[in-house]
């Protein structure tokens, strides 16, 4: 079986990093923001895979899993605080 | 050993109980320490003489701070503590003194336990005086014990108390930050003869032979400072510190306002203890390091003290506020400490120290009576009383017998000092120059003043028929002294009564040490 | 005297005297602790316990004087030490501290028994007797230490006695002031006491009496010269205090608010003459011009108090001036150097004082008495209420007469032979001195005729003429009609009761007969007494010349006697004449001058509240001034100043220190304004930032490196 070459991979990644980091940047809306995240998350990971650092991919995908929870109950208290979960309507940290 | 750190921090009304036993206790260890004081004991112990440590007594020595400062040396203070013929008299007075006040402070009604851990701080601190032998650790004690004072007069105290409090405050402190610099110059001065180290320690102090040569208090040369000579610039300075405690006329006037606005106890410890401390500082540290000064000043001295027994009883006589009567009748009385240690004779600096422990017990005598008075309808004007003996006959035989005592009425204890301080004073011209005979003579008015004050208070506010400004109100709560009362009052009176009668019960005790001191200050020129 | 040296040794004496001087100690200390709750209020006790001390003081000097004359007894202990101070307390006893030991308990023990009946009834009767006891007990210490710094110590403490005793109604405004007023005057005596001592211990190093009377002023290298004058003249001052005499005199007068049985024995009998038995005592101490000094103030003293006897209606306060002027004559004796004549005085005159002034008391109860059965608005002391009593009271009226002859020094009493001692010795060292010192002898034989006078005129105003008690008092509005009563109806009942006052006056009474003291009456150089102190004595430090030759000294003597026998009864008779009549009051606008001077004590008092006690309460005052204003005047100044001071600073800081840095922080303000800008608030731009420095820090590394 043939091997993907690596530049493939970093292709890929670069590819889905950049469709993250737009839809982090773009989205009105925070779940898709976290989809971004994730989507760059998952690049990062890919990268690490191609690598060859399968371990840490491992240990990667679990943190990703457990920051999603985390990150969705947070989306959750935000949306009972400001009844938005739009990021740019929330601007609480404004000097 | 003797300094007891017991801070109650317990609840309810047991304050005032744990306060009063620890006095006990320490009266019991005074006692214990009387018992077991040697008079004799440079002698009979067979240790050399002279400013070693082998003139004290329980003697107990500990390295507190230690601190290695790199090219200024070793930072050495020492918990060092002992006791000799000069201090345990006073540590025994201030013992029994300590437990009237307790016993007394039952008056105190609010804030309890803010009080008790203040008159406690006060205690330990006042003891710690009296047998410190490490000059940093002497004004450690010495400032702790102000700061319980400053709060036990402006919290608990009467109407001005806080104009009281801070005025004594500001008096005192004014003496003893300038009595700081004195200090750290004569650390500098002074080396510890076995480690070569610069050293707190009094003792090594007073050995001429411990200053370095080019010290600023350098026995050996004549350094100047600010155009003085540097020892008696020094002597001048500790003296005012000490002087403001004992008080002396003119730096008296926090006394009046601080004895008459503080709470009976606080007045007790106020005249008993402090004003000895006063004293004490004088004939340990003044005399113990400065001796050439000392006997240098000893005419001015003399005079201040003159000038504070005639002035101190004039105001006496003009006042009519009891407690204010008794406030300057104990500036008129410590006139004769400093006459008595002005003289550098013995007897006077014998009878200096005897009258410091006589007037301890009296005035804490007397003060607690004008509390009686003042605790029964608030008031202690002598015109608004008349005629007290027939309607409080127990109150007045005690009043009878402090006032008597106190006017130098042979039989209490403050015959025999004023007697030996003004034989001291008298003598000391022919034996050292160092008072004038006038002086004494001068002296001796004082006591006859002192008879016209007291009895003139007795004659308003006792005899006659009664009559006081409350009417019948008052003579209703004007009921004569209670047991309690009593039982404090009573040790009191057999106290100065015992002195009065052996008075070697209390020489036997200081003479050594006093000679001692006396020779040294006189053979000071010698080395 | 059966009872020889043998019987009694040493040790045993020892324990006799410690009886003597404790057992009114003992009778002080029950007393004052346990006098109220004992039966009868303890007045047997304190009599019990001076009848010991008597007894035993008795026996001592029977012991003592039948053996060698000049036995001494001494015992002392080091009481305290002090550097080179050593007090030896002890008693030492001679012949001249015996015979007061003897004296005094004596007395005391007539005036306890009478005090019995006297004091009876009086709320503080316990209290009575523990001051009596308390008394006794430091007058013997007086009398017996043999430590002058000892003495002191007890000569105040006779004081405080005194001073207890005159305001012992304490309810009496006037008793309270007498006792402060004595207690002050013989404070000012003592002063010169305790200066004279310390003046004494600079020279000699010692307070031994024995050791002080050794030494010789102006031998030896014992300092300067002025020391030994500064020392006899502060001794004689704390005498003149106590024994009343002028320029100290003026509280004895006063002290007679005390009871009467008090004024008997402490201020006529004993306490006053304990300055005598002082000089006395000390006597070689004494350089000639001190001794001088003394004689002429004593003779001046007694001239005075003469004289303001003549005029004194109380009969306590006649009384009390004849004692100042009795021991005006002691001074004399003591000044020309006759101490045992002084001291001869001294006895005689302590018994047939005590004896007149217990009269006197019994009198005056008797008129109390009256006054409360009659209702009457009199003062029982005054003498112009009084007169006719000898029929009512004869027993006193017997011994009031014996009493006052011995006073006026009649022949034949005990008066005479004393008083003639004195003024002999006083001519013969006048004759010595020559020139206006012959004054002084001639006052004091003129002085003899006051007494006379003044005694005189009381006896008739108490004894003779007719009642007088329904007389008006002075003042307006207190006028008793006489027309109530009839005034020689004595009450029923009001007779000379009670043994235990009547018999101390008859033992007394017979004391002043001459033959207890000298058999021949009229010259008393032989009486044993004089024998037994000039034999002990040491002798005086300055001999006198023998002045007269025997014919002189017997002309002397002989016109002497002929003064005291026919001119001063010829006195007495006048005086008595004169005042056997009525005595109305006079308002005091309508008294003569000279009467009113002298009765006012030649307004010693007034000036003395004058020149002394005001000043004294104005410098008081002054004091007060000083403190409240200049001191703390001057300590609120400087506070102000401070304070003024810290404000100043405050401005400064807050101005200047505080302005700069406000400035500073002003800045950092404004480039924090800058830098917030970023701030917007907006989560994605945050990141979008973040992302762009991750990239140029990407950039910087790539090309860089």
């Amino acid at each position: 079986m043939e091997l993907i070459p690596l530049e493939h991979y970093l292709i890929i990644s670069a590819l889905l990093f950049c469709i993250g980091l737009y839809a982090v940047f773009s989205r009105r809306n925070a779940i898709l923001v976290l989809i971004g995240v994730e989507f760059m998350l998952n690049a990062a990971i890919l990268n690490l895979v191609a690598f060859g650092g399968h371990l840490f991919a491992v240990f990667a995908i679990v943190l990703a899993a457990a920051t999603v929870a985390v990150a969705l109950a947070i989306i959750m208290n935000v949306y009972s605080h400001y009844k938005t979960i739009d990021p740019e309507k929330i601007k609480d940290l404004k000097y | 050993m003797l300094v007891i750190l017991l801070l109650p921090k317990r609840f309810g009304n047991w304050f005032f109980l744990i306060a009063l036993g620890v006095s006990l206790v320490q009266v019991v260890l005074a006692l214990c320490i009387y018992g077991q004081f040697d008079p004799e004991y440079p002698e009979s112990s067979g240790l050399s003489g002279g400013t070693r440590a082998g003139e004290f007594q329980f003697v107990e020595q500990l390295p507190w701070i230690s601190m290695n400062l790199g090219s200024l040396g070793r930072l050495e203070i020492s918990y060092f503590l002992g006791v000799d013929g000069l201090s345990a008299p006073l540590l025994i007075l201030s013992a029994i003194v300590m437990a009237v006040a307790a016993a007394s402070s039952r008056e105190i009604k609010t804030n309890r336990k803010g009080y008790f851990a203040l008159f406690l701080l006060m205690n330990a601190a006042i003891m710690g005086v009296f047998c410190a032998l490490d000059f940093f650790l002497f004004y450690v004690f010495y400032e702790l014990m102000l700061l319980p004072l400053y709060f036990l007069i402006g919290m608990w105290g009467g109407p001005k108390r806080e104009y009281a409090a801070i005025k004594f405050f500001l008096y005192t402190l004014f003496g003893s930050v300038f009595m700081l610099l004195i200090i750290v110059g004569l650390y500098f001065s002074v080396q510890d003869p076995d480690t070569g180290a610069y050293t707190f320690n009094m003792l090594h102090m007073m050995d001429p032979a411990n200053f370095t040569k080019e010290a600023v208090f350098s026995v050996h040369t004549t350094q100047q400072l600010l155009g003085v000579p540097a020892r008696l610039l020094g002597f001048a300075v500790i003296f005012i510190a000490f002087a403001i405690k004992v008080p002396v006329v003119p730096l008296h006037t926090w006394l009046p306002d601080a004895h008459v606005e503080a709470p009976t106890p606080v007045s007790i410890v106020l005249a008993g203890i402090l004003l000895k401390i006063g004293g004490y500082g004088i004939l340990r540290i003044c005399y113990g390091i400065f001796p050439d000064a000392g006997i240098y000043f000893s005419w001015v001295i003399g005079l201040i003290g003159v000038v504070s027994i005639i002035y101190g009883a004039l105001n006496a006589l003009a006042m009519s506020d009891l407690k204010r009567m008794i406030a300057y009748s104990s500036v008129s009385h410590m006139g004769f400490v400093l006459l008595g240690i002005a003289s550098l004779t013995t007897e006077g600096v014998s009878g200096a120290l005897m009258q410091m422990v006589s007037h301890g017990f009296l005035s804490a005598m007397l003060f607690f009576l004008a509390g009686v008075i003042y605790n029964r309808v608030h008031d202690r004007f002598i015109p608004n009383f008349r005629g007290l003996a027939t309607h409080m006959p127990r109150y007045t035989a005690f009043v009878m017998i402090a006032f008597f005592a106190s006017l130098g009425l042979p039989g209490f204890s403050a015959f025999v000092a004023e007697a030996f301080t003004l034989i001291g004073a008298f003598n000391s011209e022919s034996l050292n120059g160092a008072v004038p005979r006038w002086m004494a003579i001068a002296g001796a008015v004082g006591i006859l003043l002192s008879a016209a004050y007291f009895l003139w208070t007795l004659q308003r506010m006792f005899f006659g028929t009664p009559r006081f400004k409350g009417g019948t109100e008052w003579a209703g709560k004007l009921v004569d002294v209670n047991t309690g009362e009593t039982l404090t009052l009573l040790p009191l009176a057999i106290l100065t009564l015992l002195l009065g009668i052996l008075p070697s019960l209390f020489f036997e005790m200081s003479n050594t040490t006093l000679t001692a001191l006396v020779e040294r200050t006189m053979n000071y020129f010698k080395f | 005297m059966t009872l020889s040296i043998d019987t009694f040794p040493d040790h045993s004496l020892t324990v006799l005297v410690w009886i003597v001087l404790g057992s009114p100690f003992l009778a002080f200390v029950l007393q004052s602790f346990l006098g109220e709750k004992l039966p009868r209020k303890g007045d047997w006790l304190s009599l019990s316990c001076n009848a010991v001390s008597f007894a035993a003081a008795l026996l001592l000097s029977l012991n003592v004087f039948s053996g060698s004359a000049e036995q001494v007894l001494r015992y002392s202990f080091t009481w305290v030490q002090a550097g080179s101070l050593h007090i030896q307390a002890g008693y030492y006893l001679d012949s001249l501290s015996l015979i007061m030991l003897v004296l005094v308990t004596f007395i005391a023990l007539l005036v306890h028994l009478y005090s019995i009946g006297y004091m009876k009834g009086d709320p503080r009767y316990h209290r009575y007797w523990a001051y009596l006891s308390l008394f006794l007990a430091a007058m013997l210490g007086v009398v017996a230490s043999g430590n002058l710094l000892v003495t002191y110590m007890c000569w105040e403490l006779v004081g405080l006695a005194s001073y207890l005793m005159i305001g012992f109604w304490l309810e009496r405004d006037k008793a309270v002031q007498a006792g402060k007023k004595a207690f002050i005057i013989n404070r000012i005596g003592d002063l010169g006491f305790l200066t004279g001592l310390m003046a004494l211990f600079s020279l000699t190093g010692t307070f031994d009496i024995p050791a002080l009377n050794q030494y010789m002023p102006g031998e030896g290298t014992g300092g300067p010269g002025w020391l030994v004058y500064l020392a006899a003249g502060g001794l004689a001052l704390g005498a003149f205090a106590k024994s009343a005499q002028f320029p100290l005199h003026t509280w004895l007068p006063d002290a007679m608010e005390g009871p009467t049985s008090i004024s008997a024995l402490i201020h006529a009998a004993t306490m006053v003459a304990a300055g005598v038995f002082l000089l006395a005592r000390l006597h070689p101490l004494f350089p000639e011009e001190v001794l001088s000094v003394i004689a002429v103030l004593g003779t001046l003293t007694a001239f005075l108090a003469a004289s303001v006897a003549l005029v004194q209606y109380d009969i306590k306060k006649v009384l009390a001036w004849s004692t100042i002027s009795q021991l005006g004559y002691m001074m004399l004796g003591i000044g020309t150097g006759s101490y045992q004549g002084a001291i001869f005085h001294l006895v005689t005159h302590a018994f047939f004082k005590c004896l007149l002034f217990l009269a006197a008391g019994f009198i005056i109860h008797q008129m109390h008495e009256l006054k409360h059965r009659r209702g009457l608005d009199i003062d029982e002391q005054d003498m112009r209420h009084m007169g006719g009593l000898r029929k009512h009271l004869p027993l006193t009226f017997t011994v009031y007469t014996l009493g006052a002859a011995a006073l006026v020094g009649l022949p034949f009493f005990s008066g005479f032979l004393s008083k003639e001692m004195i003024l002999l010795e006083a001519f013969h060292w006048s004759t010595a001195k020559g020139g206006a010192w012959n004054l002084v002898p001639v006052a004091a034989t003129f002085t003899a005729l006051l007494t006379a006078w003044y005694i005189g005129r009381q006896w008739s105003l108490v004894f003779w003429g007719k009642p007088r008690t329904g007389q008006p008092a002075a003042g307006p509005g207190r006028v008793n009609d006489p027309g109530e009563f009839d005034p020689l109806a004595w009450p029923e009942g009001l007779k000379e009761t009670g043994w235990s006052m009547k018999l101390p006056m008859i033992l007394l009474a017979l004391f002043t007969v001459f033959a207890w003291f000298s058999l021949n009456p009229f010259h008393a150089e032989d009486a044993p007494l004089v024998r037994a102190l000039t034999v002990t004595a040491a002798e005086p430090a300055l001999e006198l010349p023998d002045p007269a030759p025997g014919g002189a000294a017997r002309w002397i003597g002989g016109s002497l006697l002929v003064v005291s026998g026919l001119l001063v009864p010829l006195v007495l008779a006048g005086s008595c004449r004169k005042y056997a009549g009525p005595a109305p009051f006079t308002p005091p606008a309508r008294q003569h001058p000279v009467a009113k001077f002298l009765y006012e004590g030649w307004y010693i008092d007034k000036i003395y509240n004058r020149i002394f006690t005001r000043p004294v309460m104005k410098l008081a005052e002054a004091a007060r001034f000083s403190d409240r204003k200049i001191i703390d005047g001057l300590i609120h100044t400087l506070a102000g100043f401070g304070v003024g001071l810290s404000k100043f600073i405050a401005w400064t800081d807050k101005y200047l220190v505080d302005g700069f840095f406000r400035w500073m922080a002003a800045r950092v303000r404004s480039a924090g304004d800058f830098f917030r800008g970023f701030q917007t608030g907006s989560v994605q731009q945050y990141f979008a930032l973040a992302m762009l420095g991750l990239i140029l820090l990407f950039l910087v590394t790539l090309f860089m490196i």
